[in-house]
């Protein structure tokens, strides 16, 4: 039996009493953030389980469909860039410098076997060594401008997938000799078929035009404009032998994970400072597709804006119906010796757990989903006709960056206790009487 | 016995709009330690808005409220929290439980506030619930109780933070006539027993009857006032401003009240048992 002082004589504040209060006042605040507001704001949400489950699920939905959004982003642009990359540019270029701007073959790398013993350093095996230059194609009947690559039917399949592109005939074979590929678009305007003969006419490293006759043995028929024309594909020895330069090449094209392209650029760099290289990755040549990538990510922070504000907007409606309807339970909470910083505490914890409950939620229905689509992929020919034009593939497997899934995690979290934030203030502000009476 | 409550020249008056609601005007009030006192007067008279300023629940225009000689108007909102969970209980006409919470949990709540280990505010919280002999309904929450079974919770959670007075409004109106009269009983037998001060807001005659000291309010100020308890050993009628009454009403006011002042003196049945 617990026993009870009865009071005696005249109760009276002192300082130490009221030193003993704000004591008492600290433990009390601590304790019931701790165990008391966590208890009642859990029992208030269940409380009120269906409001709870609809605030919860909005979050949920809301979330889920960011992290698939995300991850269709993150899957789109890798198929788009890779398709880009491995068309014909590979992720990172080596030439002499001033290479890229004026492609000269008077501008050829110096010291390719350096080159070589670099990218084997580093671990880069995937390359492929070329000779570029621009040349003029021949039929019987019309002429073409081209751009001539002479490219090692070996080495090159582990850069680019040409060889996937060809439509009609075949890819350079290492026995090929004066065997020559053209895009879709360029072979129609010169109007030749597989097994003609087209001249192409051209400059040596001396500036002395040279001509040959080269066998058309493939055809590609890719829908990338930049490929089905104005391209003009043979073999490294063919043209090496063509415009009198042996052994030489003007070009490294390097296949490079995405995420390791800038370290590996950096190293080679700093490997090949001597040789007066230019080491550029593909967003520095062709720097349109990266501001493409960027502006379509902007489009997607939008949208994460607005999914943000839709949650905001949803769990505050929620708390603060919820607030008005507890103004009364606030006043005797106030009342009864709950200090308004706890009550705010309350609210916001509140929040804080259908924040929780909600992201939890969102992020099982959002994996869920990426994993599905992961495996069976989206198929987009339907939506959009031909995509290969942009480098993208009709089927689109979306692909989860963990990166992007910890900021939007905290970015609904956050979002959760901001919505709490004003129910709280004004429940704070309450007058017990007037909240006791009104509510 | 020794003042607990001191008003000094209280107003207060609520607007709505432009329009003034004069509610108290110029109360001057002293509740000694031990009093069973009841303010009486019809609705609007300011019975609760005096209740609610002394509990510091609500701020006065002017004048002074002094609560343990501290003049709690001069309190921040955080002081006066802190003041009331360590001095004053509340009892509320409609009871207000928190309905979350169940019957013992309710009355662990204060307890936890002041900062006691869970285990002994449900200790205490028990203690309570005995008290006011519904030990097995604590497990029930506010809405599985009767109004009288609420309002008892309700006395035990006030009673729970150790406070020194208990400030009940209107405690009695929401219960039939048997329950508020066993509700009266008991907060007068929790008056007499640890002496806790009680200041009643009620206009239910069965609570007027049990007052030791009735205050009555009409439009804001203190129209009457009688108190069983003497200032002076020799006249306990000294302050009683009846003289005005008939002669018949006068003798009949006066025996109820010598009746009722010998029934506070005496210990009541149940004590006399167990002494």
């Amino acid at each position: 039996m617990l026993s009870l002082p009865l009071k005696s004589g005249v109760p009276s504040l002192g300082p130490s009493q009221t030193h003993t209060c704000q004591r008492h006042a600290t433990q009390s605040i601590n304790q019931s953030i701790n165990r008391m507001t966590l208890a009642v704001a859990l029992r208030n949400l269940l409380g009120h389980l269906p409001r709870t489950l609809l605030t919860v699920g909005a979050i949920a939905v809301g979330l889920a469909s960011l992290i698939f959004l995300w991850s269709f982003n993150e899957g789109l642009h890798q198929n788009m860039l890779g398709n880009f990359q491995r068309a014909i540019i590979g992720s990172v270029q080596i030439h002499r410098e001033g290479f890229f701007q004026q492609p000269e073959l008077s501008g050829y790398i110096r010291n390719p076997q350096k080159v070589t013993e670099v990218l084997e350093k580093n671990g880069l095996t995937d390359f492929s060594r070329r000779l570029e230059s621009f040349g003029l194609a021949a039929s019987d009947e019309t002429t073409e401008g081209v751009m001539l690559i002479g490219m090692d039917p070996i080495t090159e399949p582990r850069v680019t997938d040409l060889e996937k592109r060809i439509g009609i005939g075949r890819f350079l074979q290492p026995e090929d000799s004066y065997s020559l590929i053209l895009g879709a678009t360029t072979a129609n305007n010169l109007r030749v078929k597989l097994g003609d003969q087209v001249i192409i006419v051209g400059y040596d490293r001396y500036g002395v035009m040279v001509a040959e006759s080269f066998t058309l043995i493939g055809i590609i028929t890719s829908g990338e404009m930049g490929l089905d024309r104005g391209m003009a594909l043979t073999s490294l020895e063919t043209l090496q032998e063509m415009v009198d330069m042996p052994g030489q090449v003007t070009t490294f094209a390097i296949n490079i994970p995405q995420k390791s392209i800038d370290k590996s650029v950096s190293a080679l760099k700093a490997q090949l400072l001597d040789e007066s290289l230019e080491i550029m990755p593909w967003h520095v040549m062709f720097p349109v597709m990266k501001e493409w990538v960027t502006l379509h990510n902007g489009f997607l922070y939008l949208f994460i804006g607005v999914v943000l504000f839709i949650v905001v907007a949803g769990e505050l409606n929620t708390l603060l119906l919820s607030m008005l309807e507890r103004t009364r339970e606030f006043g005797v909470f106030m009342a009864i010796g709950t200090t308004r910083q706890e009550v705010a505490a309350l609210l916001i914890t509140e929040a804080l757990f259908i924040g929780i409950l909600g992201t939890i939620a969102g992020l099982i229905l959002g994996l869920i989903t990426v994993l599905l689509t992961g495996v069976t992929g989206i198929d987009l020919s339907i939506l959009l006709g031909s995509t290969s034009r942009f480098y993208v593939d009709p089927l689109i497997y979306p692909q989860l960056e963990l990166d992007r899934l910890d900021i939007t995690v905290s970015a609904i979290l956050i979002a959760s206790v901001v919505a709490g934030l004003y129910p709280a203030w004004r429940a704070s502000l309450l007058q017990p009487a007037e909240a006791i009476r009104n509510g | 016995m020794t003042s607990i409550i001191k008003t000094h020249d209280l107003h207060k008056c609520y607007w709505v709009g432009t329009m003034p609601h004069p509610a108290l005007h110029g109360i001057n009030l002293d509740i000694k330690q031990g009093e069973f006192a009841v303010l009486a007067g019809r609705s609007g008279s300011g019975k609760s808005t005096l209740l609610n300023i002394i509990g510091a629940l609500e701020s006065a225009d002017s004048g002074s409220v002094e609560v343990f000689g501290q003049n709690i108007l001069e309190m921040t909102q955080d002081q006066r929290t802190r003041f009331r969970l360590h001095n004053i209980g509340f009892v509320f006409q409609a009871y207000n439980l928190i309905r979350v919470f169940n019957a013992r949990e309710n009355i662990a709540y204060v307890c936890q506030l002041q900062g006691k280990s869970k285990e002994e505010s449900l200790e205490i919280a028990n203690h309570w619930l005995r008290e006011v002999e519904i030990e097995h309904l604590g497990y029930r929450r506010p809405d599985q109780l009767s109004g009288g079974q609420q309002q008892r919770v309700a006395i035990a959670r006030a009673l729970a933070s150790d406070p020194k007075i208990i400030l009940a409004d209107e405690p009695t109106a929401n219960l039939d006539t048997q329950t508020g009269r066993n509700l009266i009983h008991l907060m007068q037998d929790l008056n007499q027993r640890p002496g806790t001060t009680f200041l009643i807001s009620s206009h239910d005659p069965d609570v007027k009857e049990a007052a030791s000291r009735l205050i009555k309010l009409a439009d804001g100020q203190i129209v009457d006032e009688w108190s069983t308890i003497p200032k002076t050993p020799t006249s306990i009628y000294s302050d009683c401003p009846v003289q005005n009454m008939p002669f018949g009403e006068r003798v009949q006011f006066k025996i109820k009240r010598l009746i009722r002042w010998r029934r506070i003196r005496k210990p009541s049945k149940k004590n006399r048992r167990r002494s």
